[in-house]
């Protein structure tokens, strides 16, 4: 364990693996020295609070680079959807969150305090959305946002409420989220009714289905663009119909 | 390594300096003179400050890593002389009846702050989280059980049914227990007591730490419960 305090080097990393969300990762002798000393946590907590802000004002990549961006994720988006067995992940996710190590339960630091204006007892299914293998074109934002008239008139339908009657849904019904960043869709299901969850693009095509118990899921991994989501219960009743964008 | 050019320097400190200020009346009041310190230190050290960097961090996060810390330096030398009025800022913004924007982008940031503090906690994170949560009466998820117990979450569902009329020797007590099944330690209420202590001012240490503020435990339940909501 450090007797002194960490250097300078050691501080930055340690910021950067918090930025990371990473930090289990961390030398355990660092880690060791943070639980105990006052003095370097608060100086990694400013450090982290720093880039943290930085990271978030951003400055917009070159062209050459985001387009070699695009096609360098293409090909692994290609490849994972040629070579990847169809599967959706389940509630064993949640579990592969809090890894166990030989000496000591870590767990994943972000996914405390993730939950937002939910008041019951829940769990979050947290899945993945298999990717679509979709070149993301700049100049084709157009294409990226273009509205389906179906789904969009589902959406006026529930402009006011949900009719879901004991199920109240809670997010806001046009959600926009940065690009890299996990959306997160709520609702009240106090009697934990089974419920499917639907995801459809913008040109009206189903991307994915959950099923859920819980009052909430998070989907990750969304391409930029314009996306359409159903809350439909056990009796295949259409509850609420919203959007996402997704944006850089 | 490239040297930093000045303008960079003097940039980066201004940052740096400009986030201290925020918190510290000293250093809102004199923001020059303590940036041109800084700088002054930096120039003084440099060639050490180059030879130094390892890599294991973006040079320019070492950099301000460095820099942060000639700040803090520059301004213990100076705030032994003032004589600084502390007051009480989450729990005032908290209990006005309308938060301002400018409220709630503070107590965003508090929160924040608070979140990184439970992280440093490294392996008692989960621990300390729960414990808090049962201590404050807040709301505790069968992720939070989870988290600490691990396979073993079902032994102490019983934390999730607590009332909050409940004294604090019977929150300790049932603590205590909960220790009982997941760890195998037979210690008792008072033992509880004394760890969630100090977590909990290892928390207000950290969150008052290099500003001019007043957390206790107060504020930080009320801080704790904004974080989970």
């Amino acid at each position: 364990m450090k007797d002194q305090h960490l250097s300078e080097n050691e501080i930055a990393q340690a910021a950067e693996f918090l930025l990371d969300n990473r930090y289990s990762k961390l030398d355990e002798d660092i880690r060791k020295h943070l639980k105990e000393c006052n003095d370097c946590a608060s100086e990694v907590e400013f450090m982290f609070a720093m880039i943290n802000g930085e990271k978030r004002v951003g400055k917009p990549l070159p062209v050459i680079k985001i387009l070699s961006y695009v096609v360098a994720a293409s090909v692994v988006v290609a490849l994972f959807v040629i070579f990847s067995p169809n599967s959706t992940p389940d509630d064993s996710q949640q579990q592969n969150m809090i890894a166990k190590t030989e000496e000591s339960t870590v767990v994943d630091s972000a996914q405390f305090f993730t939950n937002q204006g939910t008041d019951t007892i829940d769990n979050a299914t947290y899945v993945l959305v298999e990717k679509e293998p979709v070149i993301i074109d700049k100049s084709n934002d157009d294409i990226l946002y273009a509205e389906a008239a179906e789904l969009e008139k589902l959406v006026e339908r529930f402009n006011s409420a949900n009719r879901g009657g004991d199920i109240t849904v809670l997010s806001e019904q046009v959600i926009n989220i940065e690009l890299g960043k996990p959306v997160k869709l709520t609702w009240k299901n106090n009697d934990q009714v089974e419920l499917q969850v639907e995801l459809f693009n913008n040109k009206g095509k189903l991307i994915n289905n959950y099923s859920t118990v819980y009052n909430n899921i998070v989907i990750d991994n969304l391409e930029n663009g314009l996306y359409y989501w159903k809350l439909i219960n056990e009796d295949f009743d259409l509850l609420y119909c919203g959007k996402i964008i997704i944006k850089p | 390594m490239k040297k930093l050019d000045y303008d960079t320097l003097l940039e980066l400190s201004c940052k740096v300096v400009s986030r201290h200020a925020k918190y510290n009346t000293y250093c809102k009041n004199n923001q020059e003179d303590v940036i041109m310190s800084v700088v002054e230190k930096f120039l003084i050290k440099e060639k050490h400050i180059l030879d130094s960097f390892k890599a294991t961090a973006s040079l320019k996060t070492y950099y301000y890593a460095v820099l942060n810390r000639m700040c803090l330096e520059v301004l213990r030398s100076e705030m032994g002389k003032q004589n600084i009025i502390v007051e009480n800022e989450v729990l005032d913004v908290i209990s006005e009846k309308e938060i301002s924007f400018e409220a709630k982008i503070f107590i965003e940031e508090e929160v924040s702050r608070l979140k990184t503090i439970m992280v440093m906690f490294d392996d008692e994170m989960a621990k300390t989280n729960l414990f808090l949560k049962y201590y404050y009466r807040l709301l505790i998820k069968i992720f939070d059980l989870k988290s600490y117990a691990l396979s073993k979450y079902k032994d102490i569902l019983f934390l999730r049914d607590s009332n909050k009329e409940m004294k604090k020797a019977d929150i300790f007590n049932d603590l205590a227990l909960a220790v009982k099944s997941i760890e195998n330690k037979g210690i008792k209420g008072d033992a509880v007591r004394i760890w969630l202590n100090k977590q909990m001012d290892i928390i207000i240490v950290r969150l008052n730490k290099n500003r001019e503020s007043k957390y206790d435990k107060d504020s930080l339940s009320i801080l704790f419960d904004y974080a989970n909501n």
